[in-house]
């Protein structure tokens, strides 16, 4: 059996595995709540949505449902992989792992498309569903590529925090601080990034006062390439009408697309194959 | 040539990160800070070695680089005389070894059958010897029953079908025998026995001397990360130069005063006065025959009769106080540190 097919079975035993656990039971409602939910209110054509933003098509919508995504998938991902290395690591489970004859990178894939797969796989399932849903609302047939960037662009971004969050757990000497670190960089990239690029674009001289300002905006959406949740957001920005791209280059935007899918992989699978039971 | 696996030279250094010492504090494991294990070790095919010594001595950790997990800084693995050197050969090293882990606390959302059948995909081997295993381990009526339902004997069963998984050549076994009952050690004894006839290499390390001294047929002794002796139970003894002990029982005036004048028997223990028990131990290990009938003779004497005159071999617990040094006080100091 070749590794690929061995990481592929494994990570779909992974997935069988978590995908009928608690947390997940906990966590469905949620992500139908957040995802369908926000698209099947976004394509609403009775909602007024404050700040004056017009939703005048399906890629508005889902540029919309994504914060939605980030406060609830990305969440999900933290969840469900924040003991994924570090609770097999206290209860020896990881040693009989690291004994077995299978390449250690091979592993390290596995459990990270494990927990990856887990959320990915339902929420690109609710995905699919409010296409429809938009198409009910709006009476409009979302583009397929539209429809697949969305699709695509939110897998990659779930990938982004199963890396982290397993470079976590592979750091984190207890649950505790495994979740700890886990919720930490959700809400620091979240809910803090705002502050985190208001303090930076004030030290630099950009007026950070007026968030209309577009030196602001063009800084803001520099710095976003530094945030997974940014990138995220830009990648979905850049399918909406001419008028509301972002100012980012398309190539800075691929570069940081392919830096956030190696670096914090990269630096997990090092860390995977140092470490000790 | 018999042996299968050998450890030349090896020196691994580690220091534990703050992360690996709570994961053994977690499993009630003693986590050293850093340690360093110097190793030569052979491994025979189909015997039983016991790898015995104190707390901290590194059992564990030489444990994990027989199994492959751990690799050396310095010297060579060598699997049927060939150096492991490279992943393709870490691999083929990791293929022919069973390894259980100590105190593994199976938990999470799966089953005992899931967990062997994901083991399964990963040694390339039938998804259905699962069940097979499970019957072997006694667990057969558990196959569908969540991990953290399981108690601590049925996951060590676990453990031990984990290690068993595709017949492997060597079995490193840390601690088997936690948690399991009377039956069920018994049963352990019986299948080691067997797996060793049919020519598996068995390597166990236990706490548990009295135990293990039922099943090896080698022992290697362990303190602060070296091999101190190893060899068969009789050439251990003689390199520690543990003596037998000679235990005499009888009726009447105790021999006492006159074994007292011999220089090279000592009495460890005398019990009673007119029905009295006596262990006897001498400096130079050996109770020839001539000895023991100049004892009969002089117990007879003194007018006594003697019951019973038995030679006892050193059980694994001095055996393991002498070769480290430690005694039981001390021991126990140590651990309460």
């Amino acid at each position: 059996m070749s590794s690929l097919t061995t990481v592929i079975k494994l990570s779909l035993y992974e997935v069988r595995v978590r995908i009928r656990s608690q947390r997940m039971v906990i966590l469905g409602p949620l992500l139908i709540l957040f995802i369908p939910g926000s698209v099947w209110g976004f394509a609403d054509p009775n909602t007024t949505l404050p700040g004056q933003i017009a939703v005048d098509g399906a890629p508005t919508v889902m540029f919309l449902s994504s914060l939605f995504v980030l406060l609830s998938a990305t969440l999900g991902v933290v969840l469900v992989g924040f003991d994924a290395i570090s609770r097999p690591r206290m209860t020896g489970e990881l040693a009989i792992d690291l004994a077995q004859p299978i390449d250690r990178r091979d592993l390290a894939m596995a459990h990270l498309f494990g927990v990856w797969g887990t959320v990915a796989i339902p929420v690109a399932t609710l995905q699919l569903l409010s296409l429809g849903l938009i198409y009910r609302q709006m009476d409009i047939v979302p583009d397929p590529l539209d429809s697949g960037i969305w699709i695509m662009s939110t897998a990659l971004l779930l990938f982004w925090y199963a890396s982290l969050q397993l470079t976590a757990s592979s750091m984190a000497q207890d649950l505790g601080s495994s979740v700890t670190f886990g919720v930490a960089t959700w809400l620091f990239f979240t809910l803090l990034w705002l502050l985190v690029t208001v303090v930076i674009a004030t030290l630099l001289g950009v007026d950070a006062t007026d968030t209309s300002n577009l030196e602001f905006i063009r800084f803001q959406e520099h710095a976003d390439l530094f945030s997974p949740n940014g990138v995220y957001q830009l990648i979905l920005q850049s399918r909406l009408p001419e008028v509301a791209r972002p100012t980012v280059h398309p190539v800075h935007l691929i570069l940081s697309t392919i830096g956030w899918t190696l670096l914090p992989t990269g630096f997990y699978l090092q860390r995977f194959r140092n470490l000790k039971p | 040539m018999n042996t299968i696996l050998e450890l030349d030279g090896v020196r691994h250094l580690y220091h534990n990160s703050r992360a690996t010492k709570a994961a053994a504090r977690a499993r009630s494991i003693t986590p050293p800070r850093r340690g360093l294990i110097e190793a030569d070790i052979r491994l025979e095919k189909g015997k039983i070695l016991g790898l015995v010594g104190p707390n901290g001595a590194g059992k564990s950790t030489l444990m994990c680089v027989l199994a492959g997990i751990l690799s050396p800084q310095k010297g060579t693995i060598l699997l049927d005389g060939r150096p492991v050197d490279g992943d393709a050969d870490q691999l083929r090293h990791r293929q022919r070894v069973g390894f259980m882990p100590e105190r593994v606390g199976w938990s999470g959302p799966g089953t005992p059958k899931g967990v062997l059948q994901r083991l399964c995909v990963v040694r390339g081997l039938n998804r259905n010897i699962a069940m097979n295993l499970l019957e072997t381990v006694g667990l057969r009526s558990r196959t569908n029953d969540l991990l953290s339902s399981l108690s601590q004997g049925m996951r060590q069963r676990l453990s031990l079908a984990v290690a068993l998984m595709g017949d492997p050549e060597i079995l490193l076994l840390d601690e088997p025998m936690n948690g399991l009952d009377p039956v069920a050690q018994g049963a352990f004894r019986d299948m080691i026995q067997q797996k060793a006839d049919q020519g598996a290499t068995v390597v166990i390390s236990s706490h548990r001397l009295n135990e293990l001294e039922r099943i090896v047929n080698r022992v290697a002794i362990m303190n602060q990360g070296k091999i101190v002796t190893r060899g068969s139970f009789s050439s251990v003894e003689h390199d520690l130069g543990v003596g037998h002990r000679l235990l005499i029982s009888g009726l009447g005036d105790s021999p006492k005063g006159h074994i007292m004048k011999n220089p090279f028997i000592e009495i460890e223990e005398i019990d009673g006065e007119s029905d009295w028990n006596m262990r006897l131990t001498r400096h130079d290990q050996s109770w020839s025959a001539d000895l023991r009938a100049e004892l009969v003779e002089l117990i007879g004497k003194e007018g006594a009769r003697l019951t019973l005159m038995e030679i006892v071999p050193p059980n694994l617990e001095e055996i393991l106080a002498t070769a480290t040094g430690l005694e039981r006080n001390l021991a126990l100091q140590e651990e309460s540190e």
